[in-house]
């Protein structure tokens, strides 16, 4: 999309969810991500106004980047908590298909352990990737780097995560 | 033999040039190391892709243009029904009562006319004895 949505709730819609999945896949926290696509959201309501013609996407996922950056800083000058124990799995246990189910969950637990050890730039690019979906151009001009330093940073990311995933499969 | 690396990440997601393109593939076609570590990116790289897309939370997403004009549309029929009811019941309480009409000057005729249409229209007629009889 190159053209601006008429109004924020429209990004809602059409981009909330996965600038919640970004978020969420790159802090592990439910909430979390809520505020920051919160955030997102209401810097997007006091951008649009000034919006230029251009990449509409390259605009929204820098906001998502720059939201994401700041929210990490402002937790490094404060105490965070622990994580909360969001699975109950005694209700997973016994619903139909549950081995089906508790396998795929602990798969993506142990896949998403494994990108919160990535460092932050990597895990960044790779979401932004596999995730979300941009092109290495469109994550260049939301992170503000070269394409080459994109081409770097997914390709390291990947090559991190597969050495955890190994560890988690033999752990 | 000079093994590929990250270009080979690169190749996974389409974002080689065709030279480069072709480079990969004409070295994968003779090189077994190479071929293993693409299978590893590949694995890393689908293991990413397979985690479930979440849904965003309900709290977070603002109502469709469609239902947010119906719940507008459907606020202002009923503050007009409203409005409506509320003036029908003042004009009910508020409208003054008709006087009564003296008809005792008209003809013998019409008095008789009168006197059998009494009562519609809410009206009070006040006849004569003679054609009250």
């Amino acid at each position: 999309m190159n053209e601006a949505p008429l109004s924020w709730e429209e990004v809602a819609r059409t981009h909330g969810r996965k600038i919640y999945n970004y978020a969420y896949r790159l802090c592990g926290d439910p909430h979390d991500a809520a505020d920051l696509v919160q955030e997102v959201l209401l810097r997007v309501r006091k951008g649009l106004a000034d919006f230029q013609p251009g990449s509409f996407d390259g605009w929204l996922w820098r906001i998502t980047h720059n939201a994401f950056i700041d929210e990490m800083r402002r937790r490094q000058r404060r105490p965070t908590a622990p994580l909360p124990e969001s699975v109950d799995r005694w209700d997973i246990q016994s619903a139909p298909g549950a081995d089906e189910q508790l396998a795929a969950m602990r798969l993506g637990e142990e896949i998403q352990a494994a990108l919160m050890q990535l460092p932050y730039e990597f895990r960044e690019a790779v979401v932004m990737c596999d995730v979300v979906g941009l092109s290495y151009e469109e994550i260049a001009e939301a992170v503000a780097v070269p394409v080459g330093t994109v081409r770097s940073r997914i390709h390291r990311g990947r090559r991190l995560l597969r050495g955890a995933l190994s560890q988690e499969q033999v752990g | 033999m000079t093994h590929l690396d990250e270009l080979l990440s690169v190749y996974l997601d389409g974002e080689t040039t065709p030279a480069e393109s072709a480079r990969v593939q004409s070295h994968l076609s003779d090189c077994l190391k190479c071929r293993r570590r693409l299978m590893a990116f590949n694995e890393a790289r689908t293991a990413v892709r397979s985690l479930p897309t979440l849904e965003l939370p309900v709290a977070l997403v603002p109502a469709a243009p469609e239902i947010a004009r119906r719940r507008r549309r459907a606020t202002w029929l009923g503050a007009a029904a409203a409005a409506a009811a509320a003036f029908i019941a003042v004009a009910t309480f508020t409208a003054p009562t008709p006087e009564p009409i003296d008809i005792s000057d008209l003809s013998r005729q019409v008095r008789a006319r009168a006197a059998l249409d009494a009562g519609a229209g809410g009206l009070q007629v006040v006849l004569p004895s003679a054609v009250s009889e």
